[in-house]
């Protein structure tokens, strides 16, 4: 590889870990399942630029005018290097105690509950919060099911709700950096570690009020399950 | 008649770069290998100098927006090499009317049309100007394609359910702001203030496909690069900012205002995606969260760097403080009809 081959070169990797990305479903972790076909195809175009690159710069002998160097293309080894090294996980945790984004009430009468699933409804953090504050009663009778990870809850919150956790689950627009976390309180009495996932199935109970804007809702668990983590670890 | 500009004359030699930055230096590989080994090996240490939870979040913020933007940056350029190796030098310019008053408020409306993100439509309107297309409308349509595109107004109409006023003053807002920035650059806006790439003018002993590779090459890294300097801004306020800030601020007036533009600045959250955050942020008043979604495509730190990156530092100094200033301007007034 010379000086004039080495952008070309550039390309090229930055390309081929695009495909990989997809290939290997690691770009979930960073943004949403949507963007795969796109990400796939820039990474064979950079990747083809960058090989037809090389080509032509080895075959190239006499002079080119010279491209003006980007000197700010190798920043691009930084993103390359920490998911060849590092490989950022998903987000967790960080940041999130005692923080949560409001629900919005629904415009129209919700639809019925999904039917159970090996004797329990699931839903999502986001719906089951939205049932809960805006109509309850469609709640009653349900066992629901929910899963996200664990965020444990600060000694303010556990006197104000009980023991237990925060079930939490972070919805993506398009990337992490959009990411909005929604968080229903567990009450029961494992006391997960961080950033663990959970399975966990019980009763609704009445929401309660909280630091944030809006109460916290509950859910009275019966039975909390270690699970590992989901392939796609955001919802939408 | 109107007198076209001639173009350009493509053979007009420019100077050769200096030797020393005529290419990118294998010390460079090196250093930057050296580095990255050092990282790998150290990281077990290193990690208990800063908290390593802390790391993690800002790397995965910063390879998100990277990764989110990789594959539009990459169409844009395409787009970009395309118009220039394709179209002949004067076919837009002969398609658009030629007063700036009219050509401006088309292309606008060209943007609005497209769906486009804005790390797509940097490239696309440098190749828009590249073609003679004069930078005032060139720079409106960069500034509507991503601000107000059916996708981007779907994605306002989905996330604020039951307000579709919101949809119409995003619209009316960006719309303006793209609309005004163009006029006024037209009337007041200097060419030299933009940086002409001696890379995309094509010389005559080379051919046609290997200077769109060439100029392909060169705008791909550097757009790249830039977008990482931005990405890792971003990501370094993000993680910085202390939770439970935005609670504390104020909620109305001036003050809501300008906090979710600041805000919008230094999350550079995309636009088909900003109007789920905008709408998220409840005890902001209606105005401030319209403002947040009208900064947000026209000015953050993400594209900040990529101005800088492509249309060099005299243009961003004078380009984003306008556009920001319309920004805010535009969503205040349409705010106050809301």
């Amino acid at each position: 590889m010379n000086a004039r081959t080495a952008p070309s070169a550039l390309l090229l990797v930055l390309g081929v870990v695009a495909v990989q990305l997809v290939r290997t479903e690691a770009y979930l972790r960073y943004v949403k399942a949507g963007l795969a076909p796109y990400l796939l195809v820039a990474g064979v175009l950079l990747a083809l630029l960058g090989a037809a690159g090389m080509l032509a710069g080895h075959r190239e002998a006499r002079a080119l005018p010279a491209a003006r160097p980007s000197q700010a293309g190798w920043l691009l080894v930084v993103p390359v290097g920490l998911l060849l090294l590092v490989s950022p996980p998903a987000l967790g945790s960080y940041g999130l105690q005692g923080r949560a984004t409001p629900v919005a009430a629904p415009q129209e009468a919700l639809d019925a509950l999904p039917p159970p699933r090996d004797g329990a409804v699931e839903l999502t953090l986001r719906e089951y919060s939205r049932r809960a504050l805006f109509a309850p009663a469609g709640l009653d009778t349900a066992r629901l099911r929910l899963l996200g990870f664990a965020v444990p809850a600060s000694a303010a919150e556990r006197a104000a709700h009980g023991s237990g956790f925060y079930l939490t689950r972070i919805a993506l627009s398009c990337c992490a950096a959009d990411g909005q976390a929604f968080r229903v309180f567990v009450r029961t009495d494992t006391a997960p570690a961080a950033d663990t996932w959970w399975s966990v199935e019980g009763a609704p109970g009445p929401p309660a009020a909280a630091a944030g804007d809006q109460p916290d809702t509950v859910l009275v668990a019966d039975r909390v399950t270690a699970v590992p983590a989901p392939r796609n670890p955001y919802s939408y | 008649m109107t007198a076209a500009a001639p173009p350009a004359p493509v053979d007009a030699c420019c100077p050769p770069a200096p030797a020393s930055r005529a290419a990118l230096p294998l010390p460079g590989v090196l250093a930057v290998g050296t580095v990255l080994l050092v990282l790998a090996v150290a990281r077990g240490p290193l990690q208990g100098l800063v908290d390593a939870q802390a790391a993690a979040t800002w790397s995965t913020l910063a390879v998100s927006v990277c990764v989110q933007a990789l594959p539009f940056l990459v169409l844009g350029i395409a787009v970009s090499t395309l118009i220039a190796a394709v179209l002949p030098p004067d076919a837009l310019v002969g398609a658009l009317p030629a007063r700036p008053g009219l050509a401006v408020p088309v292309a606008g409306v060209a943007g609005a049309l497209l769906p486009g993100c804005e790390c797509g439509s940097v490239p696309v309107a440098s190749g828009l100007i590249s073609r003679g297309v004069p930078e005032g409308v060139a720079l409106t349509f960069l500034l509507s394609a991503p601000a107000v595109n059916p996708v981007v107004l779907v994605s306002t109409y989905v996330a604020y359910p039951g307000s579709p006023g919101m949809v119409l003053a995003r619209l009316a807002a960006s719309l303006g702001t793209a609309v005004l920035v163009g006029l006024l650059w037209c009337r007041f806006g200097r060419p030299e203030w933009l940086r002409r790439q001696a890379v995309h003018q094509r010389h005559a002993h080379v051919g046609r496909g290997e200077h769109a590779l060439q100029v392909a090459t060169h705008d791909l890294l550097q757009a790249g690069g830039f977008l990482v300097l931005g990405a890792m801004t971003s990501a370094t306020l993000h993680v910085l900012l202390p939770p439970g800030l935005l609670d504390s601020l104020a909620g109305q007036g001036v003050a809501a205002v300008l906090t979710l533009v600041v805000l919008a600045v230094v999350l550079a959250v995309c636009s088909e995606a900003d109007a789920f955050v905008a709408a998220s942020l409840t005890q902001f008043s209606r105005t401030a969260q319209l403002a947040f979604m009208v900064v947000g495509p026209v000015v953050d730190v993400k594209l900040v760097a990529l101005h800088v990156g492509t249309f060099g530092r005299r243009f961003a100094a004078r380009f984003c403080p306008l556009a920001l200033a319309a920004a805010v301007g535009t969503s205040v007034l349409v705010g106050t009809l809301l």
